[in-house]
């Protein structure tokens, strides 16, 4: 029986939260492919997902009814195992045979990756898709993973919202199986207020389109498609474009079934507010697009997106208006109040609010922010003392004015504080730095524009990184509560994307230093959070495990100047010569493991030419390095360091490193230690990973 | 609706309250303390706690002093009515009957934009939380539906699903008016006939003139004797204390006293006492199966 047949499942819920859908959606189309994967039923293309905030579903165009009666090969326990010595199927060559269903003179053995084994073959008789579907769809549907779940039934089921009703068909043909207290049939359920509220589906190849009749567009991508469309158009009826936010269109597109775009107004008083406030109420309250003009200023109107085929557009647009209105009103409100007041007087009430229990007021924070600061401006001269030095002192006096502390605005923080120094007669310099200095928040995230925003931003946080840590908030494993890697790997990417000269120890120490009394065991664990950062910023920007190493034992402390030299490695690494210069040197490192060895080699105590050629040049390298690692020209230095591969084969060939005689032996160990620390200049070559070594941390 | 004149602030009300006797509610009354809403009322936050089904509605004057604006903000009042229904367990028709309540207000389901938008509500001061929706009506929030998960810091055992109506917002709706104060109370008479000096002097009294030193002391004096009624059992007038000590603290949040750290400490403690009185409560109601025992005592779980 070979009929190909169309499979549909929908899960149909009430409101599912927007942010979860493509993920589940997506997963379990995933998990049904590995279903009919693992059982062996075939199917054609890939599946389709479908959702909208009262369904998720996958659909398959043919999907084998069933799967014939077919032989399979199992495979059992390793040989050794399975024979004695006589070449007699041992007990557990039996027990395989047995559980396969076959005698054990029929087992054979078949080479693997991992050795020989044994191997059965049997017969699976033929059966139904449906009643695979059927036995394990129940089980599929529970291990989609959803960010939050709830209960609602007495027997614990969970799920974001409650399933409602669940439609599976193979063919015209239910599939039916129990889920969520329901039975899965062909019924599926229109928009709320179609016509036609509940859909008899006669086959899945008409799902899309029986329920577009039903007012539901059940693909997103169709209602991205008309969402985009009709924002472009109406807004082009006020001669203006959309401000097309892309979180707040998908999220527009989740929270539609079928979605209709309507121009509304406001007055034109409240163009006075900042764009970013009028822009965040209409996205973050309403979720309404804002329109601008030619000139990029917004123009009194916005888009709503209603959800219903049949609206009353004029008056549900007059509803939307009135509640952006009200919002307005409101962001007019706190805005007023916040000028009155001004950053200056908000500063003195910063000494009155604790920031973090045991850590201080925010007015402390900002004086911690303007010494390290201070402390930077010497690693990033084209950053201005003065302008950070105010930005320092203003940056956190916007979370105590109104509008940052209602809950919609929260997301403005920084924002709003430029918007208002700069009212208030700040330096566009200052201005920008406050506004840009909470960047990145993530890694999607624009990095700060200007020098100083970058400066405050890392001061920022690394003063929260060194404070949570001081608190004993170490985050482990997946617990991060308070997002310290991600501010980490923020202000790893200012250093690196501006290349700047910080060094984080010194960075680190200068902060620890702005504390009283911080705990040296919490302190002490600060810098190697910064490594665990540093290599994960590294592996980010491909640059492979070990080479990160390579570096960062050597310039750990100087991320810019760790990239650019794992960078150049990178290059290097390619040389033909490379290899035999990472052998020598990890020779070097093997000697000299356990030795306990300082000093510099005294030449008279040479016996060998070996000794005396890699001395003369490793010597007559070391003034040349030192100005090419200065300079950043990493490239110079490997080259002068390959320049060192021969003399230092050769002394491998022909010298005994550890002599009998001691004085012999510990001037040669010295000599290493010379070389090596040439080398340890620029990286640690000996961590790096050649062909057919085992990699090691 | 262009037919008949629009319901008035008090049909609206009974409407509402007869709509869900006929689903099988009981029509109880409000509160007789301050509340931020209709949750606090002991119908809703001790009788949640049961395994014994509990279907009720009941209207509830709320207060949140520092939403008050002197009354003129068209929208934010600092004293509003809730319409609250709580079904124990909630029905598997409930989205259904809902709408079915806005139709018997007079609101056509099909000319106007109705999203049950994601909100999932928690009440930190009083342990509660839930998953559900803010309904909105062409962009404006009406009603928060919720499914209790967890209440007083307990696991519920029998999910029930509370409806709170914002039911100045529905009236503004269905009469078609800017301003909360133009709201028609019945025909003669308007929202703020009734209640703008209300507002004034309220928005007053929450945001400059209430005595921080005072209700300080309150607090910490109302706190101490909840505690040692909930210690002897008398469940509600131990709960009633707690109700208080709530809103003493919103009332200093509302003047502006509490800072970020503080505010954490008094939640915690309101906390506190919510907890203990919803342990108080099962103790006595189901002694059988003793709260603190087992399923209860289940933390958050959004896994």
């Amino acid at each position: 029986m070979l009929e190909m047949l169309p499979f549909l499942l929908e899960v149909g819920t009430e409101e599912v939260p927007q942010s979860f859908l493509r993920p589940a959606a997506e997963q379990l189309s995933r998990l049904v492919q590995t279903l009919l994967e693992d059982a062996g039923i075939g199917f054609e293309g890939t599946l389709e997902r479908f959702w909208t905030l009262r369904r998720i579903a996958v659909m398959s165009p043919a999907v084998r009814a069933a799967v014939p009666a077919h032989e399979v090969e199992v495979q059992g326990p390793p040989r050794k195992a399975a024979f004695d010595s006589d070449g007699k199927p041992t007990r557990t060559a039996r027990g395989f045979a047995k559980s396969q269903g076959c005698r054990s003179e029929d087992l054979y053995v078949n080479k693997t990756d991992r050795g020989e084994y044994v191997f059965a073959r049997k017969t699976v008789p033929e059966f139904r898709t449906a009643d695979i579907l059927a036995n394990s769809l129940p089980k599929t549907l529970a291990a989609v993973e959803f960010p939050k779940t709830m209960r609602w039934l007495a027997d614990g089921t969970r799920f974001p919202r409650p399933v409602r009703w669940l439609v599976c068909m193979l063919g015209s043909e239910a599939v039916e199986f129990e889920f969520a207290g329901l039975r899965a049939g062909r019924t599926t359920r229109g928009h709320r207020n179609s016509e036609q509220r509940v859909v008899e589906l006669t086959s899945p190849a008409e799902y899309e389109h029986a329920l577009a009749k039903a007012n539901v567009v059940v693909s997103p991508e169709r209602r991205r498609q008309t969402v985009v469309t009709a924002l472009k158009k109406l807004a082009a009826s006020v001669n203006a474009e959309p401000v097309l936010d892309e979180e707040l269109l998908e999220e527009t597109v989740n929270i539609t079934e079928w979605p209709v775009p309507i121009l509304s107004r406001f007055r034109a008083e409240h163009l006075e507010l900042p764009a970013e406030v009028l822009v965040t109420a209409l996205k973050k309250h309403q979720r309404c697009f804002a329109l601008r003009n030619e000139e990029r200023n917004l123009v009194p109107h916005f888009v709503a997106v209603a959800n219903t085929p049949d609206c009353d557009a004029e008056k549900v647009g007059r509803w939307y208006e009135d509640a952006a209105e009200s919002r307005f009103e409101d962001a007019g409100f706190f805005f007023q109040a916040d000028i009155r007041t001004g950053l200056e007087t908000l500063v003195e009430t910063e000494k009155r609010v604790t920031w973090i229990e045991g850590m201080g007021s925010y007015f402390d924070k900002t004086q911690r922010l303007r010494a390290i600061c201070q402390h930077l401006a010497r690693a990033v001269p084209e950053a201005d003392e003065t302008t950070l030095d105010r930005a320092a002192l203003l940056c956190k006096a916007d979370l105590l004015t109104n509008m940052v502390r209602e809950k919609e605005f929260t997301s403005l923080q920084g924002v709003i504080g430029g918007i208002y120094a700069r009212l208030q007669g700040e330096t566009d310099a200052v201005a920008d730095a406050i506004s840009e200095h909470y960047r990145p928040q993530s890694s999607a995230d624009r990095l700060p524009a200007t020098a100083a925003g970058a400066v405050l931003s890392i001061a920022d946080k690394t003063d929260n990184i060194v404070a949570t840590f001081l608190t004993g908030q170490v985050p482990t494993g997946s617990e991060d509560p308070f997002a310290l890697r991600r501010q980490a790997a923020g202000l790893l990417a200012i250093i690196l994307n501006r290349n700047l000269a910080v060094d984080i120890p010194g960075l680190v120490r200068a902060t620890l230093g702005l504390f009283a009394d911080p705990d040296p065991k919490l302190a002490g664990l600060i810098p190697d959070f910064f490594l665990e950062r540093e290599t994960q910023a590294m592996a980010e920007r491909d640059v492979p495990y070990d080479i990160a190493q390579a570096v960062l034992a050597t310039s750990g402390s100087l991320p810019a100047r760790a990239l650019a030299t794992a960078r150049a490695l990178l290059h290097f690494r390619t040389r033909p010569e490379f290899e035999k210069l990472v052998i020598g040197q990890k020779r070097v490192a093997n000697i000299l493991r356990d030795q306990d060895v300082d000093g510099d080699p005294d030449p008279k105590l040479f016996a060998e030419p070996a000794e005396k050629e890699l001395y003369q040049q490793a010597v007559a390298v070391a003034p040349e390095l030192a100005p090419a690692v200065a300079g950043a020209d990493f490239d110079k230095a490997f080259e002068l360091l390959l320049g060192l591969r021969p003399p230092i084969d050769r002394l491998f060939d022909e010298v005994l490193v550890m002599a009998e005689d001691q004085r012999l032996r510990a001037n040669r160990l010295r000599l290493l230690l010379f070389v090596r620390s040439l080398f340890r200049e620029v990286a640690d070559l000996s961590k790096v990973v050649i062909e057919g070594e085992p990699a090691s941390a | 609706m262009a037919n008949r004149p629009a319901l008035t602030m008090q049909e609206l009300m009974s409407r509402l309250l007869d709509y869900w006797a006929s689903q099988g509610c009981a029509k109880l009354v409000p509160y007789n303390s301050e509340v931020g809403a209709a949750t606090f009322n002991p119908f809703t936050f001790l009788r949640v706690l049961d395994s014994t089904p509990w279907n009720v509605v009941y209207h509830e004057p709320c207060k949140r002093p520092r939403d008050g604006r002197y009354g003129k903000n068209p929208l934010r009042v600092q004293q509003f009515y809730q319409v609250q229904v709580i079904m124990k367990p909630s029905p598997p028709d409930i989205q259904d009957r809902y709408l079915g309540s806005l139709r018997a207000l007079g609101i056509d389901l099909k000319k106007n934009d109705i999203r049950f938008t994601e909100d999932d509500w928690d009440s930190p001061t009083i342990g509660a939380w839930g998953l559900g929706w803010q309904v909105d009506l062409n962009g404006i929030e009406i009603t928060q539906f919720t499914y209790f998960q967890q209440c007083g810091s307990i696991d519920l055992k029998l999910i029930p699903v509370e409806l709170s109506y914002g039911i100045e917002r529905i009236a503004m709706f269905l009469q078609d008016v800017d301003s909360i104060m133009d709201v028609k109370w019945n025909r003669a008479m308007t929202w703020g006939d009734v209640y703008r000096m209300n507002e004034e002097e309220w928005s007053a009294f929450n945001l400059e003139e209430a005595d921080v030193a005072l209700y300080r002391d309150l607090f910490e004096k109302y706190e101490s004797e909840a505690k040692r009624l909930l210690d002897k059992g008398l469940v509600l007038p131990g709960y009633d204390h707690v109700i208080k000590c709530s809103h003493f603290f919103n009332l200093l949040e509302a003047r502006g006293s509490i800072s970020v750290s503080e505010r954490q400490k008094y939640i915690g403690r309101v906390r506190r006492l919510a907890r203990q009185a919803a342990f108080a409560y099962l103790n006595k109601v189901e002694p059988e199966d003793p709260a603190g025992q087992s399923p209860r005592q289940g933390k958050s779980t959004t896994g």
